[in-house]
């Protein structure tokens, strides 16, 4: 039996053949065959009617880009004096790329989730939501009264923007480094922080039913308070 | 605008893996969500319609992962069906609701490569570039989803044209 090479056909369909693919068809029946069916089922989905979204569609995808952006640069706006720092605060921000976690709310809740917070893209928003977390103010930690958490206060006091660095300490070293520059005596705790076991890869804040939520993913586990109370939102 | 110049290209790639529109709504508003806050890490080396593309199949394939285990949770025997309503063009062409069909029920590794090669007119490695995986698995996925498509088209197909136009 002939061994044909089925990239080669495929190079010949797609019109990116060398020439190989075209000397296995003329020499291999079965190629032959099987290249002018490959030919049938590409010119048949070429041909498909192109898909176009409706009126109503378009509207509701607009409507639903829009509110869910805006509910973000509501979540993560900046304060005046955070903007003033510009670029030399962005540069702070050292933002956990390959590899980080996507965490994915709606999954975690088990529940649907709460449309509020679904989708956060926990990468590119942790670092602006938790500048702005710090420069909200201070928090009123209160111990959260239930749940699988044990108080367990790890050093985050000092960190502002958080680790987004793969270690802690190597996020404070780019922190203290940057502080001489960017004049950043306003930093504050991350709230809740001190019922986190370990050390929180990511960091972000979100809105759940009108209550602000801050989560913590440590070992790829997430975990989740109520910012202005510190109890539990219960993800599972 | 993006959104306004690629919507519809989304769209159409991601009703036909996601296999109803109000699915594929979704995944184009998720899509075009994560290209907006990601925006800054697109890097210029590749094309931005080959990175929209590759946002808008992996949010497809994320929300087929959640379908299906929904879907094992609480409806085990419900397949939500292809969307036929004669829309968009369906009817002018004879043979595309069975195509449609038939392309809904191959695996989605092989329809993605399918559609983005076939559908959506794109290079062999424009795909393996979407999809993520080596150049020479994207051509045998998409030899062996047409070969499914064919097996389910059956004799609908003309497969007898000459291989040439001189031939």
């Amino acid at each position: 039996m002939h061994d044909h090479d089925v990239n080669l056909v495929t190079d010949l369909t797609a019109g990116e053949d060398d020439g190989r693919g075209a000397d296995l068809v003329a020499s291999c029946a079965e190629c032959a065959s099987e290249y002018r069916e490959q030919v049938a089922i590409k010119t048949a989905l070429a041909q498909l009617p192109s898909i176009t979204m409706r009126t109503e569609e378009r509207s509701a995808l607009r409507v639903g880009v829009n509110a869910e952006l805006d509910r973000g640069a509501r979540v993560l706006a900046f304060p005046t004096r955070w903007a003033r720092l510009g670029t030399v605060a962005a540069a702070m921000l050292v933002v956990v790329g390959v590899g980080g976690v996507a965490l994915n709310w709606e999954g975690l809740s088990g529940s649907g989730g709460d449309p509020a917070i679904a989708q956060l893209d926990l990468a590119s928003e942790s670092a602006a939501a938790t500048t702005a977390a710090a420069a909200d103010g201070a928090y009123t930690s209160l111990a959260p009264s239930a749940g699988r958490l044990v108080p367990a206060p790890v050093d985050l006091g000092e960190v502002t923007e958080i680790e987004f660095a793969d270690s802690l300490t190597e996020t404070r070293e780019n922190i203290g480094a940057a502080q001489e520059t960017t004049e950043l005596a306003e930093k504050q705790p991350v709230p809740c922080a001190e019922y986190v076991e370990g050390e929180p890869d990511r960091v972000v804040r979100a809105v759940v039913g009108g209550q602000e939520v801050i989560g913590f993913v440590v070992e790829n586990t997430p975990i989740a308070f109520y910012v202005d109370t510190c109890e539990p939102y219960l993800l599972d | 605008m993006v959104m306004d110049r690629h919507q519809d290209l989304v769209f159409a790639v991601c009703l036909r893996l996601m296999g109803n529109r109000e699915a594929a709504l979704d995944a184009t508003q998720e899509t075009f969500l994560t290209v907006f806050r990601k925006a800054d890490r697109f890097r210029a080396e590749a094309a931005f319609t080959t990175w929209l593309y590759r946002v808008a199949t992996n949010t497809c394939y994320d929300l087929l992962r959640k379908q299906k285990r929904r879907r094992t949770e609480s409806l085990p025997d419900h397949v939500d069906p292809v969307d036929q309503t004669g829309e968009d063009g369906y009817r002018s062409v004879e043979l595309a609701p069975a195509v449609e069909k038939a392309l809904a029920s191959i695996p989605e590794d092989f329809r993605t490569v399918v559609i983005l090669s076939d559908v959506s007119g794109m290079s062999l490695a424009e795909v393996a570039e979407i999809v993520g995986v080596p150049i020479g698995t994207v051509k045998s996925r998409i030899f062996r989803g047409r070969k499914l498509l064919a097996q389910l088209l059956g004799n609908l197909l003309d497969t007898s044209e000459p291989l040439t136009d001189d031939a």
